[in-house]
């Protein structure tokens, strides 16, 4: 890690006043800072790297233990008798414990060195509420009903000039902004579908465009009303007009420079757009999105094995297309879910809701290997059943802040934590 | 009290109690006494619907494909003479959500909207019940795999955590123990099927009472406790009046449901505090994506629905009878991204444009202005200003709209025809983008 651009992030970043930043980062998305020299501001950045983060959630809970699977533990086969991967079937990553065989892209990049995988990360005290859980995750407080996002504290944290320069300090790939990116100074713009993302005129009058835009946008920044929900709606409209016309200028050109195949699914689609707005320089220090379908609680396994596969088929084809891009150094994903699942498998050939369970990251960026103990699967070891935790999950955040971010993890995680080296 | 006032309260109230309303519609309401207006919108049973059954037997929906059930569902919601009997059906899809994501049988979805708009203002315990044995439920929380020896808990965590008590107020053990109760509650042939082999009869330890509880007994135990009139009664003031209000009115609705369960009177109790007219309640909430739909095509007049309008709420955030999660839509600033606000003003957009095409009935624009004796820039915006959102804009607003309709002689002479047109419709739409129209 950069120790300048660590100095340098820490300094400027408690100075800012909140209005300033907020004027500061409104005149941005309006489109009143100077496109042109961006990308050479950006090249500026005293790291001489432009470095970035991508999370990905896998929604509704994915059962870690048939992810990546310890198939050197006898007990797993008696925890799983119908669910159970066989042994012989496993992509190994060491004598214990491999990867489920529908992760054979997974498997070759781990081969590369390209992937981490840490082993079971979870928390004290684990809730098996999917929305307790993931509002856990996501806001990295399990103590207090958090109102900020982990991410969201990193970008309040960053320097305001670093941010300026920016078009968009982030970036989520879902229509429902996620709470680890709630942040006070700034508000993040949501973006599912680019070819929807624009404000559109009555296709008789396309000419009138501008006006209405300009007539638009004139309105949001003066609009003054009481109520709580003013200023969110305000910032809301003009992150999405700003957003929205700057995201077609860079993506357009952007489209077409790769060779990259991707598999059909949502996930291809919205990673094709990270790589694409990586690429066009949109600037975003993160960039989240979510899987959904990992809530397997009955029948799980052909279900289960089609999530992983696509999975691991997208994930390959976005390193692959960044690669294609030249821009495969700047990105660092991170996979996980809100919680794994139950050790024992149910009667309806599935899983309940359960706790500890591995993460992913990976990238060209990433030392690969294999961190942290698998949990022990003993019926003593297992807590109300489930896997217990040997890697407090903030200690995944606090290596992704710190050394590839290049931030400070104590600050916005609220105390100290053991970083995993893989980065 | 004014006309003027009393109008405002009427019209704040078709809006929280339904979707927005026709100018016909409101009419229909303005000459009541605001009790009144809330007695008829909260006792609909009287209501005379029989217009809409007739409407929608005319347009052959097939119940069994996932595309027609959210037509179908947003005919009602914009012909229905019973607005609140489909915003509560609305809430009650978002409270017990159940998605044909997984489900995969529409039919098996339009049959439980049946059951939430049948039951939707009577005896909770009732729809607590039906709700538990609705085969779409039972596939969308794996009840049908809840067996003995070996429970599944996902039926059992969300009844608690969910549907009845909220979080906090239930331990895991009584996941477990309500989970064994719930066994064999399965569908078998498309209906609910009790399965005793697959029951655990023994008996169980649940919220500190005993027995050898099964299903229905959890049931009458989560519909009897206290924290279940107070989750609920918290519910539902945030849906229908917003987040404002206080202690005491949370006691007094959660204390209309103590007496015996029903809905109806929690209603009445909301509808008719207070708070619920209190100027920081009005235009206080966030319109949920069919709110704004409906309620713009309510405004308008519109009366076609388009093939792909489920999938334009889809972007805006409200995929029918597919809600993103067992918790529902979250609803509030949670409907606020960039994306989904974008969503929003294209759909506006979409309206003004081809659907004021379609709009024969009405005739052009020019023609609407003509008829009201419209014609300068100031009484125009200021029209559709009270038309769309009660005027309820920042003076700089009203002028700079007022710019944007140029300073062309308005409404005269025939070469301007187009340029009026075109100003006109892009008036509208600006209406429709400003953060006023996005709250209701």
């Amino acid at each position: 890690m950069n120790p300048q651009l660590q100095s340098n992030l820490k300094l400027d970043g408690g100075k800012t006043s909140r209005r300033d930043f907020l004027a500061l980062s409104l005149l941005t998305l309006t489109g009143l800072a100077q496109p042109a020299a961006l990308a050479d501001r950006l090249l500026d950045d005293k790291s001489g790297r432009r470095r970035c983060l991508v999370v990905l959630t896998l929604s509704g809970g994915n059962d870690g233990l048939n992810t990546v699977v310890p198939y050197g533990m006898g007990r797993y086969y008696d925890l799983r008798p119908k669910l159970a991967v066989k042994g012989e079937s496993v992509l190994p990553l060491d004598g214990v414990v491999g990867l489920n065989p529908s992760m054979s892209e997974l498997a070759s990049l781990y081969k590369e060195g390209k992937l981490a995988v840490v082993q079971g990360v979870g928390y004290p005290e684990p809730n098996r509420s999917h929305f307790r859980s993931i509002e856990i995750w996501q806001t990295a407080q399990p103590d207090i009903i958090g109102d900020t996002g982990w991410l969201g504290r990193y970008l309040d944290l960053q320097d305001k000039n670093d941010l300026a320069n920016r078009m968009l300090a982030a970036v989520n790939i879902d229509p429902v902004l996620p709470k680890s990116l709630l942040a006070r100074k700034i508000t993040v713009p949501s973006v599912y579908d680019l070819g929807d993302f624009r404000f559109k005129v009555d296709s008789h009058y396309q000419n009138d465009r501008e006006r209405q835009l300009s007539c638009f946008r004139d309105i949001y920044k003066d609009y003054q009303f009481k109520g709580a929900l003013a200023g969110q709606l305000v910032k809301t409209g003009l992150a999405a007009s700003a957003a929205s016309e700057k995201l077609h200028k860079l993506t357009a050109d952007a489209a077409s420079k790769s060779t990259a195949s991707y598999p059909d699914g949502r996930l291809s689609a919205s990673l094709r757009l990270i790589a694409q707005m990586v690429a066009g320089q949109v600037g975003a220090r993160v960039y989240t999105l979510q899987m959904d379908g990992f809530d397997t609680h009955a029948n799980q396994s052909r279900t289960h094995n089609g999530l992983l596969g696509n999975l691991s088929r997208s994930l390959k084809a976005f390193l692959d297309d960044l690669e294609c891009r030249g821009v495969a150094d700047e990105v660092l994903v991170l996979v996980h879910s809100e919680f794994g699942r139950r050790a024992q498998e149910n009667d309806g050939r599935g899983t309940d809701h359960g706790a500890a369970a591995p993460c992913f990251v990976l990238g060209k960026g990433v030392k690969g290997g294999l961190y942290g103990e698998h949990p022990e699967l003993e019926a003593s070891k297992l807590v109300q059943g489930d896997l217990g935790f040997k890697t407090d999950f903030r200690s995944v955040y606090a290596a992704l802040l710190e050394d590839w971010l290049g931030s400070d993890a104590r600050a916005i995680l609220g105390r100290s934590f053991e970083k995993i080296p893989f980065v | 009290m004014t006309e003027k006032l009393k109008g405002q309260q009427i019209r704040h109230l078709l809006r929280r109690a339904g979707f927005g309303f026709t100018p016909a519609e409101y009419l229909s309401y303005r000459d009541l006494d605001y009790d009144e207006a809330v007695e008829r919108l909260v006792d609909f049973e009287t209501e005379d619907n029989s217009a809409l059954d007739a409407l929608i037997e005319s347009q052959n929906f097939d119940f069994t494909s996932g595309d027609d059930i959210k037509r179908w569902w947003l005919f009602r919601m914009l012909f229905t003479r019973r607005p609140l009997e489909e915003k509560l059906t609305l809430f009650w899809h978002g409270h017990f959500a159940t998605s044909l994501k997984k489900v995969r049988n529409p039919y098996a979805m339009y049959v439980q909207n049946r059951l939430f708009r049948k039951l939707c203002i009577g005896d909770f315990g009732n729809l607590l019940l039906a709700v538990s044995k609705d085969p779409a439920m039972i596939v969308w929380l794996d009840n049908q795999q809840n067996r003995k020896g070996k429970p599944n808990e996902n039926f059992a965590r969300e009844i608690m955590e969910l549907f009845t008590l909220g979080i906090g107020h239930y331990s895991e053990a009584d996941v477990r123990e309500a989970a064994r109760a719930f066994t064999g509650w399965q569908v078998k042939n498309g209906v609910f099927s009790f399965n005793k082999g697959a029951h655990d009869a023994g008996k169980k330890l649940f919220l500190a009472e005993s027995g050898n509880f099964d299903g229905t007994q959890v049931i009458s135990i989560l519909a009897r406790h206290k924290q279940t009139g107070r989750f609920l009664a918290a519910k539902l003031l945030h849906f229908f009046l917003g987040p404002n209000f206080d202690r005491a009115l949370l006691n007094k609705v959660a204390g209309a449901y103590e007496v015996d369960r029903q809905i109806r009177p929690m209603l009445k109790t909301i509808f008719l505090s207070k708070a619920f007219l209190s100027r920081e309640n009005q235009f206080s909430l966030v319109k949920s994506p069919c709110q704004y739909v409906v309620g713009t095509l309510k405004h308008l007049q519109i009366s076609t629905i388009d093939g792909d309008l489920p999938r334009l709420l889809s972007a805006m955030g409200q995929d029918l009878f597919a809600p993103p999660s067992v918790k529902g839509w979250d609803g509030g600033t949670a409907w606020l991204s960039s994306d989904t606000m974008m969503a929003r003003f294209n759909f506006a957009n979409r309206i003004i444009g081809e659907k004021m095409d379609a709009l024969k009935k009405q005739g052009s624009l020019k023609d609407l202005l003509a008829e009201k004796g419209i014609d300068d820039q100031g009484t125009c915006v200021a029209y559709f200003l009270q038309l769309l959102v009660e005027g309820d804009v920042p003076p700089p607003v009203v002028k700079r709209l007022e710019d944007y309709l140029g300073k062309e002689p308005f409404l005269k002479g025939a070469e301007s025809k187009t340029l009026l047109d075109e100003r006109l419709r892009g008036l509208l739409h600006l209406i429709m983008t400003l953060p006023s129209y996005q709250l209701a």
